[in-house]
């Protein structure tokens, strides 16, 4: 039989402590926070080509800007995320493998 | 954007800034010349590190829900294949991927961040999208300068 880790990738691993668990979900939702907080067009173009893995001439396409404007939407939110993400948690970018 | 020059550190840091240290998420182009500016440059190597830390964290999040103005975008976008599906003999323009994609796109937005594109959604956006679109075109403001 085998094991629930192996039916199932998406749960929790068993082995993480809750200590580790509470850090993971405090940065979780720490992260969301500022996400939802970009501009809703920067918002956009992270959803599509961070977490979608649409390519960029698509969500270009989609968004109705050229390659250009898309590569900017995305350093813009990128850039910001990591300045408000290092600003209130010093630590953050070196802390999750 | 021109992936065909050299790859410079600037590139490469205006690349990494945009898209991340996931190469697959790249143009096709420009992968293989960043590829080799990492693989020869230490500070080349340092930024894509750093791209790759942010890359895990944005990992950590929930996807971002999308909002009303980008599911209209997506419809408006996959409308010509309902058009081709009724009409097909009357609509023979246009690519039959993008449509496609658009569809499975919706769906993989609205399945993976628990949002129900469902019919009335649809029909309420696509009733308005003109509107929509006009608004949308608002949009390019300091965003795009």
């Amino acid at each position: 039989m085998r094991q629930t880790s192996e039916l199932d990738p998406e749960l929790p691993d068993s082995r993480e402590t809750p200590y580790a668990a509470h850090q993971r979900s405090q940065v979780t939702a720490l992260v969301d926070r500022e996400l939802q907080a970009l501009p809703e067009r920067q918002r956009a173009a992270l959803a599509l080509v961070h977490y979608e893995q649409v390519a960029a001439a698509e969500a270009a396409a989609i968004l109705g800007v050229s390659i250009e404007a898309l590569e900017s939407l995305l350093a813009r939110a990128r850039r910001t995320l990591r300045t408000r993400l290092t600003s209130l948690k010093p630590d953050l970018l070196g802390s999750v493998e | 954007m021109n992936n065909n020059k050299l790859m410079t550190l600037e590139r490469l840091g205006t690349l990494l800034d945009a898209y991340g240290g996931d190469l697959r998420r790249w143009p096709e182009p420009a992968r293989s010349t960043a590829e080799a500016l990492i693989a020869r440059d230490g500070a080349a190597r340092q930024l894509f590190n750093q791209a790759l830390a942010l890359d895990a964290l944005l990992d950590e999040a929930s996807a971002p829900a999308p909002s009303h103005a980008l599911k209209a975008r997506l419809i408006v976008r996959a409308r010509p294949a309902l058009w081709r599906q009724g009409f097909g003999a009357l609509w023979p323009f246009g690519p039959a991927w993008q449509p496609a994609a658009a569809f499975a796109l919706i769906a993989a937005l609205g399945i993976s961040l628990g949002v129900t594109v469902g019919p009335a959604d649809i029909a309420a956006s696509a009733s308005d999208d003109v509107d929509v679109l006009g608004l949308y075109d608002t949009f390019d403001d300091e965003d795009l300068s």
